[in-house]
């Protein structure tokens, strides 16, 4: 039996992306841990091009590898020197590997191995999208109308969240005045 | 058409956040909070363009693209901000660690 050329293509790219995910995880200095997660970047833009949305890698690329990489190195440079962290533990490492991959079997079982779990299967996720889109005009309605007949409370929580947002701050940047 | 059937990529969105789910609980270096949140932010949207993808019959469909492009812009704001955060936190305490913060507690 041979194995189709695809399937390989996909799971390689499945098993890279978990694996530089728990590299992010575990490695040590920080700096690898970034390294880690420009391939985590890279392997999922490799995805989206191969699921036929090349703007989304694109934006994978330039938004990810490009722009928040870069900030990390940022911080890094500024925040130097670096603080020792704990040591890498062989115990956690092997234990944070059991529990990735029992998430991913769980997952897996649940959502489609399993016969007798509900499970999403296409004939549920079809009948949820139909039932979405007939609910959505409704609750669209329902929404408009309680946010029109209690627009008293909705301008006193708004209120609310901006002055708890302003104490937040002022209390965050406040300088502390030494006393003599 | 893929080869895997779409359950696989949920599961490994599903996973991912698992993973960042861990950093989050465990590590204590802000800047690998960071990159889990990141993490966590990518499965969610490589949740959607599965989605997408199955919705478009080989084809990511374009709502979920537009919504996948957003939510990245969102995810490198929040990025940033969180940066400028770590900035100022190791300006004012010197230290990369999450639990010496303990001045910010009421």
């Amino acid at each position: 039996m041979q194995i189709p050329f695809d399937l390989i293509i996909e799971l390689g790219l499945i098993i890279g992306i978990f694996t530089s995910a728990i590299y992010v995880a575990e490695a040590r200095p920080i700096s690898r841990a970034v390294g880690g997660f420009i391939l985590f970047s890279v392997l999922v833009a490799i995805l989206y091009l191969y699921l036929g949305a090349p703007y989304l890698a694109g934006s994978q690329i330039a938004i990810y590898t490009g722009a928040v990489t870069g900030l990390l190195l940022l911080a890094m440079s500024i925040t130097k020197p670096e603080l020792p962290e704990e040591k890498a533990d062989l115990k956690m490492l092997l234990g944070l590997l059991g529990v990735g991959v029992t998430a991913f079997i769980v997952a897996w079982v649940v959502l489609y191995g399993y016969p007798y779990s509900p499970g999403i299967t296409s004939d549920a996720i079809t009948s949820v999208l139909s039932r979405v889109s007939e609910v959505e005009k409704g609750l669209e309605i329902a929404l408009s109308n309680y946010l029109w007949n209690y627009r008293g409370i909705d301008i006193l929580i708004q209120g609310v969240l901006v002055i708890g947002i302003a104490a937040g701050l002022s209390h965050f940047f406040k300088r502390e005045v030494k006393k003599e | 058409m893929t080869s895997l059937p779409i359950q696989v990529y949920f599961a490994l969105s599903i996973s991912l956040l698992a993973v960042g789910f861990y950093i989050l609980s465990v590590k204590r270096n802000i800047l690998r909070i960071i990159l889990a949140i990141e993490l966590m932010i990518t499965g969610a949207n490589m949740a959607f363009v599965i989605l997408g993808y199955w919705i478009g019959n080989g084809v990511v469909d374009p709502l979920i693209r537009s919504i996948v492009i957003i939510s990245m812009g969102i995810a490198s704001i929040v990025a940033a901000l969180a940066i400028a955060f770590v900035i100022l936190i190791f300006n004012k305490f010197g230290t990369r660690d999450i639990r010496k913060l303990r001045k910010l507690r009421w």
